[in-house]
C-alpha cells in the first residue's frame, strides 16, 4: 500500500515536471533576406536529401527482391531486414526535413 | 505550430489547470494563457496513459491459461507471432537468453508510442507524438534504461570498456565516437518518430481539408451534370431515366476518394514507427547487455 501511494506521488511530481518543457521563448525573426536565402537553400537540401533517400532505398529493395527470389525459405527474415533498413535510410532524408520545419518563415 | 484546442485538453484544464497553474509558477514557468497552463498534447498523452492503465489493470485481472477470451488470444500475438516479430522473439533473438527480463520497459514504450501515433485517427485527438518533448522523453527513458542494463549486467569499468573499442591501441581514437554515436542514437530515435509523425498527419489532414473543399465545390458541379444528363435523349428508356439522380447523388463524394490513401499511409507510417521504437532499443539493449566471448 505504501508502495503504490509512493508511486502515485512520484507520478503526479514528474508529469508536473513535464510541463515546463512545452515553454519556450518566442525566437527572433530573421531579416527577409536571410529567411529567403533560408528558404530557398532548404528547398535544395531538401531536393538532395529525397534524391540520395530514394536511390538507397533502391538499392535495399533491389537486392531484398533478389535475395527472395533465390531463397524464397528465408522470407521472414528477408522482409524484417528489409523493413528495418528503409525506416533508417528514410530517417536520414527526414532529419532534413526537420531543419526545413524548424527554420523556414518565409 | 499551431495547434487547434482539443477537447480532452480543454477537459484536462478545466479539471487540473487550477492544481498545475501554482506549481508551474513555483517552478518560474509562465504559461501563455493561465486558464490552459496544460498544453494539449500533454492532455492527450496524460489521459493515454491514465487509460491505458485502467484498461490493462482490468485486463491483467481476466487473464487465464485454461480458458483465454477472445482479446487474451490477440494480447498474446503481441508477445509472439508467427511473423517473428512479437516482443518476445525479438527479444530472444536479439538479446539472448536473459532477454525477457527487460519486457518491462521496451513493451511499455513500445505500447505507449503507438497509441500515441494511432490516437490522431480518431477525429478530435492531435498525437502527442506529433509534438518534439513526447518523442524526446521516450527516447530518454529509452537511453536511461539501456544504459541502466549495461552498467547493471557489467558493471561500471565493464561497461565503461564497451566505449574504448576492441583493440586497446585504438581506445583514445574509440571513446569520442563511441560517446557521439551513443548521443546520437538519442537524437534519430526522437527526430525520426516526431518529423514520421509530423509529416504523415500534415499530410493526411491536408487532402482531406483538400477534399472537403473539392466536395463543396462539387456540390455546384452536380446540378449542372443533373441538368445535362437528363438531357439525354431516352433511346433506352428504362436504362437512362434514373442516371441524372445516380450521378447526381455520387459525384459530390468523388473527391474524398483521394484522402483514403493518405488516410491508409498515416495508418502503416503509426504502426511502423511504433514497431521501430520497439525494435532499436531491443538492439540497444542487446549491445549494452552483450557478453564478449
Amino acid at each position: 500500500m505504501k508502495k503504490a501511494v509512493l508511486l502515485a506521488g512520484l507520478t503526479l511530481v514528474l508529469f508536473t515536471f513535464a510541463l515546463p518543457a512545452a515553454a519556450q521563448a518566442p525566437e527572433a525573426k530573421p531579416p527577409d533576406q536571410v529567411a529567403m536565402w533560408i528558404a530557398i537553400t532548404s528547398g535544395f537540401a531538401m531536393a538532395i536529401a529525397s534524391a540520395f533517400c530514394g536511390i538507397a532505398q533502391a538499392k535495399a529493395c533491389s537486392a531484398a527482391c533478389e535475395g527472395l527470389a533465390r531463397n524464397p525459405g528465408a522470407a521472414p527474415a528477408i522482409r524484417f531486414s528489409l523493413i528495418l533498413a528503409l525506416v533508417l535510410i528514410e530517417s536520414l532524408a527526414l532529419y532534413v526535413f526537420a531543419i526545413v520545419f524548424l527554420k523556414v518563415t518565409y | 505550430m499551431e495547434q487547434h484546442p482539443t477537447w480532452i485538453g480543454d477537459l484536462v484544464n478545466q479539471w487540473l489547470g487550477a492544481l498545475v497553474l501554482p506549481l508551474l509558477e513555483a517552478i518560474g514557468v509562465h504559461p501563455h494563457d493561465p486558464a490552459r497552463p496544460i498544453p494539449d498534447h500533454i492532455a492527450t498523452e496524460w489521459f493515454i496513459a491514465v487509460l491505458a492503465v485502467i484498461f490493462f489493470l482490468w485486463f491483467r485481472s481476466r487473464l487465464s491459461a485454461d480458458n483465454p477470451g477472445g482479446l487474451q488470444l490477440c494480447a498474446e500475438q503481441l508477445l509472439s507471432n508467427s511473423f517473428r516479430v512479437g516482443l518476445y522473439d525479438l527479444l530472444d533473438e536479439i538479446v539472448g537468453p536473459h532477454g525477457r527480463q527487460h519486457l518491462a520497459l521496451v513493451g511499455s514504450v513500445g505500447l505507449f508510442v503507438l497509441f500515441c501515433n494511432s490516437i490522431s485517427l480518431i477525429p478530435g485527438f492531435v498525437s502527442p507524438t506529433a509534438h518534439h518533448t513526447v518523442p524526446l522523453g521516450s527516447a530518454l527513458a529509452v537511453f536511461v534504461y539501456y544504459n541502466y542494463a549495461g552498467l547493471r549486467a557489467h558493471g561500471a569499468f565493464g561497461y565503461g570498456k564497451h566505449f574504448l573499442g576492441p583493440v586497446p591501441a585504438l581506445a583514445v581514437l574509440m571513446l569520442p565516437i563511441e560517446l557521439i554515436s551513443h548521443a546520437a542514437r538519442l537524437l534519430s530515435l526522437t527526430v525520426r518518430l516526431w518529423v514520421n509523425m509530423v509529416v504523415s498527419e500534415l499530410l493526411y489532414l491536408t487532402f482531406l481539408g483538400l477534399g472537403l473543399f473539392a466536395m463543396t465545390t462539387a456540390w455546384e458541379v452536380n446540378k449542372l451534370l443533373r441538368s445535362v444528363t437528363a438531357m439525354i435523349p431516352s433511346v433506352i428508356p428504362s436504362f437512362f431515366d434514373g442516371i441524372h439522380v445516380v450521378l447526381g447523388s455520387v459525384s459530390p463524394l468523388a473527391p474524398l476518394v483521394i484522402p483514403l490513401f493518405f488516410v491508409g499511409l498515416h495508418i502503416f507510417v503509426a504502426f511502423l514507427q511504433a514497431f521501430v521504437f520497439t525494435l532499436l532499443p531491443v538492439v540497444y539493449v542487446a549491445g549494452a547487455v552483450a557478453e564478449e566471448h
